[in-house]
């Protein structure tokens, strides 16, 4: 879409007197048809001003936020709304200075929590790099990696919690560690299950894993936080089973040997919790059931954090 | 340097208990603004996902800042947006963009240019952009209409005049456009499952098991609830529209 106004050389705002006589002293026969069919009847302009407001707000900012190249601003003749200078600005990144400036010290409570909550991206950054940074050095790989800024800036308020030395300490108690004697036991068979309930189960839940490692699933009832049932799927297999109905959390640790239900798969085993409850429930005459399935997939919508294993 | 003061926005923003929520809805409201004001079902739509936010901040504050245009806000709010909804999840974002779009059951030229921006912020291709609308309306996103060129217009009044002439000849036996008849429901219960009006029963059927497994809340719990409360009003619009199909159609 053009931009008549601009093309006119009239304001938005302008009154119909102001336009009439602009398309009566216009040479251009094509931009004179578009303006008096379009911007001389009220209806239309009224339909073209909210398009022409977008689009003066989009081509603002695209220019603000550097988006030179859009494959979907492509061929729609909107070039009349490009800005013609570029000054891409980070607004996020002068409002986090601005919050700097206001509060050199951080030292108001409230505001100090919503810096760190609002660059706490920025401190995963940061932490990530000064963790491989680390990891370079201790291999004497001599490449300096630079730093974004934005991460140096924030590394600060994590470093202040004692992150950043926490790095080498949990290496080294990783090589204190007192060697794991244990007997490596038989894996159980897939679908193997412990079960802490008397009640039936009703609902379908079928888990699905992927070789490489295998898992212990648990379901937790939600209210109680009681172990409801363990089942056992060795990698690259599929278990089904049936849950009593209810609202469970999903917890599940998974590794390679088997030592046993004490200590699971050693001291090597990853313990993972699903961030979101799964719902088991009838309505009408369908049961509400889950397929769920344990590896990374790169669309997948089961969230899992990290467990402690004393959470487990 | 500049300006010492938070502008209204960033002052949200602190005051905020979840930043990317109020993000993603001065954004949302920016659509539902673009056509000049923001309408019963926009407001209202609005208001719930804003009340799943959990924010602790007045939607009509942030309908105000988008009304008035505040592109320094916006930006920021880009910003915030942008660096959370970062290569697969981009498209989840987009879905909630579409869904507050066509909120009225229209997708107008501003609306669509503003989802065409927001495609290009979050590094959506035009094939990608157009598989999310598809896959949310059983349609194609249209081109925006160019409402500068006076070739639009009259192409319209002369469409307005073809269908009037034809709905007045329509009286004799040999009108092969006559259609069954359907009431204005039902005809918004079909736009809704992306159908033409008169689908069979099966069309219907399996545009509604396709539509609700894409919009099932489910999907998006791992975005958090804004996003379970944008989607679970799309999937409550897409079986209300399949249970009236059912029964009346």
């Amino acid at each position: 879409m053009r931009d008549l106004y601009r093309r006119l050389g009239v304001s938005p705002k302008a009154s119909l007197q102001e336009i009439q006589k602009a398309v009566q002293s216009c040479s251009d026969a094509r931009l004179k048809e578009d303006a008096t069919e379009v911007l001389l009847s009220e209806g239309r302009r009224k339909t073209y001003d909210q398009v022409h407001t977008a689009l003066s707000d989009i081509g603002a900012l695209r220019a603000k936020l550097g988006l030179t190249h859009g494959d979907n601003w492509q061929g729609l003749h909107s070039q009349d709304f490009e800005k013609g200078s570029w000054t891409p600005t980070s607004a996020s990144q002068a409002f986090e200075k601005k919050i700097k400036r206001h509060n050199p010290k951080a030292s108001a409570k409230s505001l100090l929590r919503s810096v760190v909550e609002f660059v706490s991206p920025f401190i995963v950054i940061g932490l990530v790099v000064g963790g491989f940074l680390y990891y370079k050095s201790a291999n004497n790989a001599s490449t300096s990696t630079p730093t974004p800024p934005s991460s140096t800036t924030y590394q600060q308020p994590a470093a202040g919690n004692g992150t950043s030395s926490s790095g080498t300490q949990s290496a080294n108690e990783f090589l204190d560690e007192p060697a794991f004697s244990e007997p490596k036991l038989a894996l159980p068979a897939t679908g193997t299950i412990d079960r802490y309930t008397n009640e039936s189960g009703e609902a379908p839940l079928q888990i699905k894993t992927s070789s490489g490692a295998n898992y212990l699933v648990r379901l937790e009832n939600i209210s109680t936080g009681r172990n409801v049932l363990d089942v056992f799927v060795r990698g690259g297999s599929t278990v089904d089973l049936e849950v009593p109905l209810g609202t469970y959390q999903l917890k599940y640790a998974s590794g390679q040997n088997w030592y046993g239900t004490e200590h699971l798969f050693g001291p090597e085993t990853a313990y993972k919790k699903a961030d979101t409850p799964f719902r088991f429930y009838i309505q009408g005459q369908q049961i509400s059931g889950y397929t769920v399935t344990l590896y990374r997939v790169s669309d997948g919508n089961l969230r899992t954090s990290e467990l402690p294993p004393d959470q487990f | 340097m500049t300006d010492q003061n938070f502008s209204e926005f960033e002052q949200l923003i602190l005051k905020s208990n979840n930043q990317l929520g109020t993000s993603i809805l001065l954004i949302l409201a920016w659509i539902a603004a673009s056509d000049g004001n923001v309408d019963k079902t926009e407001a209202k739509q609005l208001s719930e996902i804003s009340a799943a936010a959990k924010h602790g901040i007045s939607i009509q504050q942030l309908i105000r800042i988008a009304e008035n245009h505040d592109l320094a806000a916006i930006h920021l709010a880009c910003d915030i947006v942008s660096s959370h909804f970062k290569a697969e999840k981009a498209h989840l974002f987009m879905e909630m963009a579409i869904g507050i779009s066509i909120a009225d059951g229209l997708l107008l030229p501003s609306e669509n240019h503003i989802l065409r921006f927001l495609a290009d912020l979050l590094g959506v291709n035009r094939a990608g952009l157009n598989e999310t609308f598809v896959n949310m309306t059983g349609r194609e996103i249209p081109t925006p209409s160019d409402v500068s060129s006076a070739r639009y217009w009259q192409d319209r009044e002369r469409a307005r005049e073809d269908s009037s002439q034809q709905s007045k000849g329509s009286d004799s036996t040999n009108n092969h456009h006559e259609q069954p008849r359907h009431s204005s429901k039902a005809i918004a219960a079909y736009a809704t499952l992306g159908l033409e009006p008169g689908a069979s029963k099966e069309e219907i059927k399996q545009s509604y098991r396709r539509l609700a497994q894409i919009h099932h809340p489910d999907r998006f719990s791992s975005l958090g609830e804004e996003s379970v409360a944008a989607a679970s009003q799309t999937f409550v619009r897409i079986r209300e529209a399949y249970d009236y199909l059912v029964k009346y159609a």
